[in-house]
């Protein structure tokens, strides 16, 4: 899916294993080619917005949540702002693309989710 | 002066030159050595006789091995400031490379610094040995004394003209460092313009908001040396992993890529070199698209590498779409950082946009923020103020009324200068044009634009900003796209285009504080200004200080009699009772030239004109038009309404209160005349809108006898204001939504009716379902199919507008405590066409909405449906009393 709009402010993103394993899928089968793919487009295909703004906007906006609300129009918390990573996801593959009826997309969110939750306890 | 007067002279000049050099070199502002190259273009031209040796960077851009070259004498200069035998080495490599002995047969290399005692290195002397032309290292490689020793020897009149070239060259390049030390008042000055923008409203900082995608284009256009590596970013995105999984299976070797992606402290950090660095990639990426574009989805050719052998064509077949996915995605990625590459090296940044959709705010924000923040240096013009100034000097003389530039007596030595400046900070220096639709005299501006921007391509790091009201450039400067520099400018069509929703909802807001307007608007209301910035304005210049309260519906035609009155009110009291007959008067000449656009006002009284002056500058209710001109026409005006729908009011206005009380008749021709018009739709809604206003029997009467009466009533009732609605429309809507009648008629009443929630309003939402609950089947589905624009629910793959529409309630009632009332019963009515899944749901909800028990009279309303469809369903929903269900 093109120009989709997924904000996923992050800590450390997890490993592809981790990945695999807190969707509990098999490293070797086929559900892995397909996860692998949802993988890539959150955490390596993404643009890590709070690195774009140390390196490009700090210049001209006062801060991040400035240059998250202007240049992208999403107003984030100071909680999701503190986070080390602000991931922002402009291409879904069919797995999770919302624009079909049965994708993954709140199951995959909601895993990672938990997996965060889990490390800052 | 004697001939060792003058020598000394020189040799004071040149030493003072050194100095200079070093000392700049030592503080990094390795500008001064680009400078250089045209200070010595007289000197050497003295030194040498040759008179038509020229800068050969200016003639192509990055002219490889040497600076300055005269075809007639065949004589080649390199001018540096790097003395090492490495550097003459590598001068020497590239002339041979380039073959440039086939143009000159001599090259000299000047240090414009001293040159080494001696020249013994191997290499060197290699190289020498390889080249068609004669080089000696104490023949051609020089420094300044080598240049007074040639003269010393020379006539007094060449001395005299040496010493005289040498002064002037001074004189500009002290121009040259008194402009830079200048330049912030330079730049301040220039642009002191935005603040007389600021002053009449045309920008206004507070309620700017930026369109994010034309944004982050003027970064890169603006400042390349910063934002290139964006394209290095782009190229690290490109991971050939995906498609060397599969090629190795298909017996295909893996694609190893020739671009290595620069980390940020790598990449180059001048503005020479980012645009070789960014021509070097361009060649590369195009490189790579090519290896990679016949894997892809959409192969342009094929590649005999990539054949496969016949037993691996099974799993090629198996492998195909997954190796496409991932050699069209690398492509995708190339395609992108092209355009990047291009965004950086273009020259003219042309916007064009229709009128009020943010132009000026844009591009005064930019120069004031963006380009303020990044110390980008730039001159602001806004194009209306180049009237003052006559062809074919327009821009030269505007930007020389600037007292801190240095004399300059044609646009190159101006553009020179900018050029120097830029060099020296490595930042390009940008003219802004704003608004190149308001100069007057369109056919010679025309080409004095395109000499300015033929000069502007020829200095490497001058760029230029210009905007324009579309119709304007595809009517009057399209020609600009067809001139040799059309390669180096890159478009942005439409501003607004690329504003999101957050922004406008932000615009919005900004636009209600800075005005200092109370208001709670509804979410229709807010809808209706989003749409266009236009409104927006013109409802904020009317409500300007007040509280509003709430407002749930904005309605044209109060809100365009009120601007104009508004506006009237503002003109000096000589010119308010024209401001109506002047309106008046462009309508009538609409009239009896039929023609609703492009009208030419010339031949109007002198107050007329300063209204129409006036209206045309705010830009507001009438705009410029680009026109031919004829003799007769070459002073007049050509104009238009800025806003159709405004003009259609304004002749509304005219025929109700102007023809009809004058001559009934006439009014009746005049209306049956425009029948056939496009604009008819407008003008017949604004007359019975009116005519509704002003309670006129006579001009309704007419108006519900006309043909397609119903047509009209649907789009008209839609911008009444409700407190003229009464009875009649509550009668004529319960008859339009016959389900026998015209469609389009039927949806756009029982939308018009679903929209307004208001019960305290005539026509609402509760008609509505008071006229669902009294349809029997199967007319009753056929209303909701037509409100839907659907049809009979069949399985299929097609969008189900019901089944989103409830699918939208089912998620919002999660959230809301008390849902509407006759917003539930429309639901529950509706909820019998839900497929059986979304049935099963809707039921579920609804349960628990009815356990709560304070909803109880719409599921009882629903009950008692004369549809037994209807009825059914709504019977069927037992109320759950539980936590969830």
């Amino acid at each position: 899916m093109r120009n989709a709009k997924l904000i996923l402010p992050f800590p450390k993103p997890p490993s592809l294993a981790e990945f695999f394993e807190m969707l509990s899928v098999k490293s070797q089968g086929l559900a892995a080619q397909l996860t692998e793919r949802v993988y890539s487009d959150f955490f390596l295909g993404s643009l890590d917005l709070k690195e774009e703004y140390r390196r490009y906007y700090c210049v001209e906006y006062a801060d991040l949540g400035d240059y998250i609300e202007m240049c992208h129009g999403e107003y984030l918390a100071e909680a999701d702002l503190s986070q080390e990573h602000i991931f922002r996801i402009k291409h879904l593959s069919q797995m999770v693309d919302p624009s079909y009826s049965d994708n993954y997309l709140d199951s995959v969110l909601e895993s990672l989710k938990k997996w965060k939750s889990d490390r800052e306890d | 002066m004697n001939s060792q007067e003058y020598l000394n002279q020189i040799k004071r000049y040149f030493a003072h030159l050194i100095v200079e050099i070093k000392c700049n070199n030592a503080c990094d502002h390795f500008d001064i050595n680009k400078v250089a190259e045209n200070f010595f273009i007289p000197i050497l031209s003295i030194v040498y006789d040759c008179p038509d040796l020229k800068n050969q960077n200016i003639i192509k851009a990055n002219f490889p091995s040497v600076d300055l070259g005269c075809k007639s004498t065949g004589m080649s200069f390199q001018v540096t400031s790097d003395g090492s035998s490495s550097k003459v080495i590598y001068t020497l490599e590239k002339f041979r490379e380039h073959k440039l002995d086939a143009v000159y047969n001599a090259l000299f290399v000047l240090i414009i610094t001293e040159k080494q005692k001696s020249y013994t290195s191997e290499a060197l002397q290699t190289e020498i040995a390889r080249q068609a032309i004669t080089f000696a290292t104490d023949v051609n490689i020089i420094d300044y004394t080598d240049l007074m020793a040639k003269i010393a020897a020379g006539p007094i009149a060449k001395l005299k003209q040496l010493c005289e070239a040498l002064a002037a060259e001074f004189d500009r390049w002290t121009d040259y460092n008194q402009f830079r030390s200048d330049l912030d008042g330079f730049l301040d000055f220039s642009n002191s313009k935005i603040e007389v923008e600021k002053k009449t409203k045309k920008y206004i900082p507070s309620i700017f908001v930026e369109p994010t995608k034309a944004k982050e284009t003027t970064r890169l256009f603006g400042h390349p040396v910063f934002f290139s590596r964006k394209i290095e970013d782009k190229l690290r995105k490109v991971d050939y992993s995906y498609i060397n999984r599969y090629l190795p299976k298909m017996g295909i070797g893996p694609l190893q890529s020739g671009i290595v992606p620069l980390s940020d402290t790598d990449f180059p950090r001048s503005l020479e070199e980012v645009f070789g660095h960014l021509a070097d990639r361009k060649r590369l990426i195009q490189q790579e698209v090519k290896r990679v574009n016949p894997l892809g989805f959409s192969p342009k050719t094929s590649c005999p590498e990539y054949e496969v052998a016949p037993e691996k064509k099974a799993i090629q077949s198996l492998l195909k779409i997954a190796l496409e996915a991932a050699a069209s995605g690398s492509e995708n990625l190339y395609d992108e950082a092209l355009r990047l590459i291009n965004t950086a090296e273009s020259k003219i940044l042309l916007i064009t946009s229709s009128a009020g959709q943010g132009k000026t705010n844009f591009i005064c924000d930019l120069i004031e923020n963006q380009f303020g923040k990044f110390e980008i240096p730039s001159v602001f013009i806004p194009a209306r103020e180049l009237n003052k100034y006559s062809h074919p000097n327009r821009i030269l003389s505007f930007v020389s009324q600037n007292r801190y530039l240095p004399r300059r007596d044609d646009i190159h030595a101006v553009l020179d200068l900018f050029n120097q400046v830029s060099k020296g900070i490595q930042k390009p220096f940008v003219i802004a044009i704003d608004g190149i639709n308001e100069v007057k005299e369109l056919e010679s501006f025309l080409s004095e634009l395109s000499d300015f921007l033929n000069a502007v391509c020829q200095y490497e790091f001058i760029k230029v900003i210009i905007t324009c009201r579309t119709e304007f450039f595809e009517s009057k400067f399209a020609s600009l796209l067809d001139e040799p520099f059309a390669d180096a400018i890159l478009r942005i069509k439409d501003l607004k285009a690329d504003m999101s929703d957050e922004s406008l909802e932000r615009m919005l807001s900004s636009y209600l504080t800075h005005f200092n307007i109370e208001v709670q608007l509804s979410d229709r209301a807010a809808d209706f200004l989003k749409s266009d910035l236009l409104m927006m304005r013109i409802f904020c210049d009317l409500n300007e200080g007040q509280n509003k309260g709430v407002v749930s519906d904005i309605y044209k035609v109060k809100l365009y009699e009120s601007y104009l009155y508004r506006k009237a009110d503002s003109f000096p009291q000589e010119l308010k009772p024209e401001f109506l007959s002047c309106l008046y008067n462009i309508v009538e000449h609409m009239l009896s030239e039929d023609r609703y656009q492009n009208v030419n006002v010339g031949g109007y009284s002198y107050p007329q004109q300063q209204i129409i002056d006036r209206l045309v500058s705010e830009d507001i209710i009438l705009r410029r038009e680009p026109a031919e001109k004829t003799l007769q026409t070459m002073l007049d005006e050509t104009i238009s309404f800025t806003y159709d729908e405004l003009r259609d009011f304004v002749i509304g206005l005219y025929i109700v209160n102007r023809v009809a009380k004058s001559d009934f008749s006439k009014f009746l021709e005049v209306l049956g005349r425009l029948r056939t018009l496009p604009i008819y739709e407008g003008v017949f809604k604004y007359v019975y809108l009116l005519a509704r206003q002003a309670d006129d029997a006579s001009i309704l009467e007419v108006c519900e006898a006309a043909e397609d009466f119903d047509v009209h009533y649907s789009i008209a009732i839609a911008t009444l204001p409700h407190e003229y609605q009464n009875e009649d429309d509550r009668n004529r809507a319960l008859e339009y939504l016959d389900i026998n009648r015209k469609t389009e008629v039927v949806r756009r009443i029982g939308i018009f009716l679903f929209n307004r929630g208001k019960s305290e309003q005539v026509l609402n939402r509760r008609l509505l379902i008071e006229h669902i609950n009294f349809l029997d089947d199967p007319d009753v589905s056929k209303l909701f199919f037509i409100l839907f624009r659907t049809r009979a629910r069949v399985p299929s793959f097609e969008k189900d507008p019901i089944k989103e529409f409830l699918a939208a309630w089912l998620d919002a009632v999660k959230t809301v405590e008390d849902p509407d009332e006759d917003y539930l019963t429309f639901v529950i009515q509706l909820s019998f066409l839900a497929n059986p899944g979304q049935q099963f749901e809707l039921r579920s909800a609804l349960a628990q909405i009815k356990g709560r028990g304070k909803m109880s009279a719409c599921f009882s309303f629903v009950e008692n449906a004369r549809s037994d469809r209807i009825a059914g369903f709504a019977r069927s929903i037992v109320a759950f009393v539980g936590a969830s269900q």
